[in-house]
């Protein structure tokens, strides 16, 4: 295993931590499940791709406007959570992301199947990072993110995310906003979803449709139940487990939905608050 | 004087069934009032419709002012708050986090230390779990903390629906020697009963509803004697 390659892997680790503490706002907080996650990172990446390539914006520029662009799509798809409520919502979510694939699919602007390619490196006061560099980039973002995740959860917020998961009328009836904290998760999901395929769409250099496919959001949902939904400990071991594994144990990748299928069933099985949940195998093992 | 709850002609409809059909009522301020009827009756459509949970249409004026097509979240600003059939408790969260959740609306921290002083105070019980999860409380104590966790909000008008369901009658009866005193604390209540025998002795009011419509109403101690009352509802 050469440096470079573990470089790679540390920070596709660290854009699925981000990816799945993101969703975890979602799911874990505000109770709205989502499959099509994946969406809004690809919605991210393209952002940055075509900022990039087409018209030739430096890194600063586009990370900016894939979060804002995420945050935005997020919104919107908040909007409709207000009226239509779970089953239908995790539909919505799964067409969401077909929908979204697809477009980057036949639309000629989003490169078609191909994608876009020849996003130059990041550069940061004119410098370029390297393999060591960007991994250590995206740790940084790492950082920002879980500490505005402890932020979320310190501040009132949590307990209005939290309530609405338990029961959305008995949250309204003392006076928590529903429709208003519904709005906030999905806009600040669908950002920092936005800043994660920024992140990688400077890693990989370019951007495919199927990166952002279907597949995908199940990945990051099962990084979030597997290491535990409402927790920030919890979604960041998911995303570094499930990155490294499937590298460590090379015969898997070909079964890797496989995998993550039965790591659902038993997670929900036998440990339905994910490892570092309330009820967690790891989270108990801590504590003594 | 104005009232602190006035209801006209409220309708709920669920499809076809037409649940609530134009129920009037009024609660003035430092009363119990009391909803009685037997199951099915409405009572529960027609609290939730004045917190706003539920569509419906009539008019609901709170402290004077018309709230009918504000949500449930507004109206609880504006201190209205409900104790919903079987708690509705928050079950993954603790007894504390529960009542925290209740304060939202409170923001002064000392306010705050006050008014959990205050719900411990009525209730020691939640003291002494604050720590646990909610879902681990007996059936009694949830309704204590669905009580203390509207309480945190320091309501003007609290809804209480079937706060006895369920409840072994030595709890009953506990739980209605705190009604009272939080009634002479000042709060004014509504609460819909079956135990319609309870619900009289406490309130001061009460409105007798049967099939979504109130087919008597008048003070507490005259209902108690009416005849079709004590044969329909007390079983004597």
């Amino acid at each position: 295993m050469t440096l470079d390659y573990l470089y790679t892997l540390i920070t596709f680790s660290n854009i699925f931590i981000i990816l799945s503490l993101s969703l975890n706002v979602l799911i874990g907080y505000a109770g709205q499940v989502s499959l099509g996650h994946a969406a809004f990172f690809g919605i991210g990446a393209y952002t940055s791709a075509v900022l990039a390539v087409k018209f030739g914006l430096g890194y600063g520029t586009t990370l900016l406007l894939s979060v804002l662009i995420g945050g935005f799509f997020g919104f919107l798809l908040g909007l409709p959570s207000l009226r239509v409520r779970h089953d239908f919502l995790v539909l919505a979510t799964i067409g969401l992301n077909f929908v979204v694939v697809a477009l980057f699919k036949y639309i000629d602007f989003f490169g078609g199947p191909y994608g876009i390619i020849g996003l130059p490196a990041a550069k940061f006061f004119g410098k370029e990072l390297g393999t060591g560099g960007y991994a250590l980039y995206t740790a940084f973002w790492v950082v920002i993110v879980i500490l505005l995740m402890i932020y979320i959860e310190k501040i009132y917020l949590r307990y209005g995310f939290e309530a609405i998961r338990e029961n959305e009328d008995a949250a309204e009836s003392i006076g928590v906003s529903v429709p208003l904290f519904k709005i906030y998760a999905f806009t600040i999901s669908g950002a920092l979803a936005g800043l994660a395929g920024n992140l990688w769409a400077y890693q990989m250099g370019m951007v495919f449709p199927d990166d952002f496919s279907f597949p995908v959001s199940i990945t990051i949902l099962t990084m979030v139940v597997l290491g535990g939904v409402g927790t920030i400990s919890g979604p960041i071991l998911g995303a570094v487990l499930l990155t490294f594994l499937p590298e460590l144990l090379r015969f898997i990748q070909d079964y890797r939905l496989l995998l993550y299928g039965i790591i659902i069933v038993i997670v929900m099985m036998y440990q339905p608050s994910g490892l570092l949940g309330r009820q967690g195998i790891l989270r108990k093992a801590f504590k003594r | 004087m104005r009232s602190v709850l006035e209801v006209q002609n409220l309708n709920v409809r669920y499809g076809e069934i037409h649940a609530v059909k134009g129920v009037s009522l009024r609660v003035e301020k430092g009363e119990i009032v009391a909803l009685i009827g037997a199951n099915g009756a409405g009572k529960t459509s027609t609290l939730s419709a004045i917190m706003g949970m539920i569509r419906a249409e009539g008019s609901v004026k709170f402290m004077g002012k018309d709230i009918e097509r504000f949500s449930p979240w507004k109206r609880a600003q504006m201190g209205l708050s409900i104790v919903p059939e079987r708690a509705r408790v928050f079950p993954n969260m603790t007894v504390l986090e529960n009542l925290e959740v209740g304060a939202y609306l409170v923001k002064d921290k000392k306010v705050f230390k006050e008014r959990l002083e205050w719900v411990y105070d009525i209730f020691p019980r939640l003291r002494e779990r604050q720590k646990q999860l909610a879902l681990t409380l007996s059936g009694g104590e949830k309704q204590m903390l669905a009580i203390g966790r509207s309480l945190m909000n320091k309501p003007k008008l609290l809804l209480i629906d079937e706060i006895s369901l369920g409840l072994m009658p030595k709890l009953v009866d506990e739980i209605f020697q705190i009604l009272i005193k939080l009634n002479e604390s000042g709060i004014t209540l509504l609460i819909s009963e079956q135990n319609t025998k309870k619900a009289l002795e406490i309130s001061s009011r009460a409105y007798v509803l049967q099939n979504g419509r109130v087919v008597k109403e008048g003070p507490s101690g005259e209902l108690k004697e009416d005849e079709e009352i004590r044969k329909a509802y007390l079983g004597v």
